[in-house]
């Protein structure tokens, strides 16, 4: 079990703020287990990856919102907060589907093939379909698709995990049916 | 899962770090005080100064006037200010600015009520240049806007993303309003709500439409 130090992450966050790419892995990785724990506590283990990743991702984008002259815990927990509460106001709206992460290797090729994957990408947001079809039918590179649209590579490696699950949930829902 | 999949999702975070200014509440501070001094500077140099500003002065119109839309854009700054981190600050004495500005428009009705003159006035409203009047706030407030979300809101993390911004564009649209009413002579309480509180208040609606825009 990894031991958190977690006085050292005020500092390990001002040398990142500077760039320093070293001490903000070690950040990252520490927080990342911090985060499992707190979410595990409060949602459904199977949102707990995707909430972690939310929550890293709004780290790494809103990290100049965080004030050098105060502690880093209660920034930390507001950050993790506002992805927790941000979740709950989705489950209100949707019903979450129960996915099987390594359904990729899993998929029944029979049902897989009758999925045209086209219409699989017809069922998603116009973005996320979009850039999945660069990545993966077109063969773009993450870099390129994030420069031409705009998006930071690592929201893009965000939107197409989530896609993938999405569509790894349609297709879970046919073999069901079958 | 996906130990390996986080741990690269890691690795591309720290590939894309670079380093960030953490937000500096001067920044903010200083965009409002260059808008007001700019917008402020342009409108006397373009349209002049009202030419009876010392008796305005004197007689409290400008106090009323200006300094109601400036309670209305200090509210609005302190608001804004304080919602910009994912930690709250508690800022509900803001809404003490927004009651100050009300009482404000309040009591300039309850004059003209008194003395008999409200039919009237209401009634006869001196439309003038009404419509450079609202489209110098809109477009003046448009900029400063502009230039708030590009320099502060998105860079931001607000809890309440649509509620900031609404109050960044009504930060905005006071600005602007503040410094037109140093050219503008039409004193009727009627003609500044019409001309100068809607159009702050349309601002604000946009900034609420565009506030769905900034969630992180």
């Amino acid at each position: 079990m990894q031991v958190l130090n977690k006085d050292n992450w005020h500092s390990l966050m001002m040398s990142s703020l500077s760039g320093d790419k070293a001490n903000y892995r070690i950040l990252l990785s520490e927080i990342k287990v911090w985060l499992e724990a707190f979410f595990r506590k409060r949602v459904h283990n199977d949102a707990v990856d995707d909430l972690v990743q939310e929550t890293l991702l709004a780290i790494h984008n809103k990290k100049q919102t965080f004030d050098v002259k105060r502690e880093f815990m209660p920034w930390l927990i507001a950050v993790a907060r506002h992805k927790w509460i941000d979740r709950i106001r989705k489950n209100l709206r949707y019903i979450e589907v129960e996915l099987d992460t390594d359904f990729v290797s899993e998929i029944n090729t029979e049902i897989s093939a009758k999925y045209d994957v086209q219409k699989l990408l017809n069922t998603l947001p116009h973005k996320q379909a979009q850039i999945i079809e660069m990545v993966k039918l077109q063969e773009l590179t993450n870099e390129e698709v994030a420069e031409k649209l705009g998006l930071s590579v690592s929201a893009v490696k965000v939107i197409i995990h989530r896609g993938i699950k999405t569509m790894q949930a349609k297709i879970s829902e046919v073999a069901d049916v079958q | 899962m996906s130990n390996k999949f986080e741990d690269s999702f890691i690795d591309d975070l720290v590939a894309d770090l670079k380093p960030a200014r953490p937000l500096n509440i001067w920044v903010l501070s200083g965009l409002a005080l260059i808008a007001t001094a700019v917008l402020s500077i342009l409108i006397v140099a373009f349209f002049g100064m009202r030419s009876d500003i010392i008796e305005a002065f004197k007689n409290g119109v400008v106090v009323w006037k200006n300094g109601g839309l400036l309670l209305v854009a200090i509210g609005a700054f302190i608001y804004v200010m304080n919602n910009s981190r994912p930690i709250k600050v508690k800022s509900n004495y803001v809404i003490l600015f927004m009651l100050l500005f009300g009482g404000i428009i309040f009591y300039q009705i309850l004059k003209l009520v008194i003395n008999g003159n409200f039919e009237h006035e209401l009634t006869n409203i001196n439309f003038g240049a009404y419509q450079t009047c609202m489209s110098i706030i809109l477009v003046g407030g448009g900029m400063v806007y502009f230039a708030i979300w590009k320099i502060w809101l998105r860079n931001g993390a607000s809890t309440n993303p649509q509620f900031q911004s609404t109050m960044a564009g009504i930060l905005s649209g006071a600005i602007a309003a503040f410094s037109y009413a140093f050219h503008c002579n039409m004193d009727s309480i009627f003609y500044y709500i019409i001309c100068y509180v809607s159009p702050v208040v349309m601002l604000g609606i946009i900034g609420y439409i565009l506030g769905n825009r900034l969630k992180w």
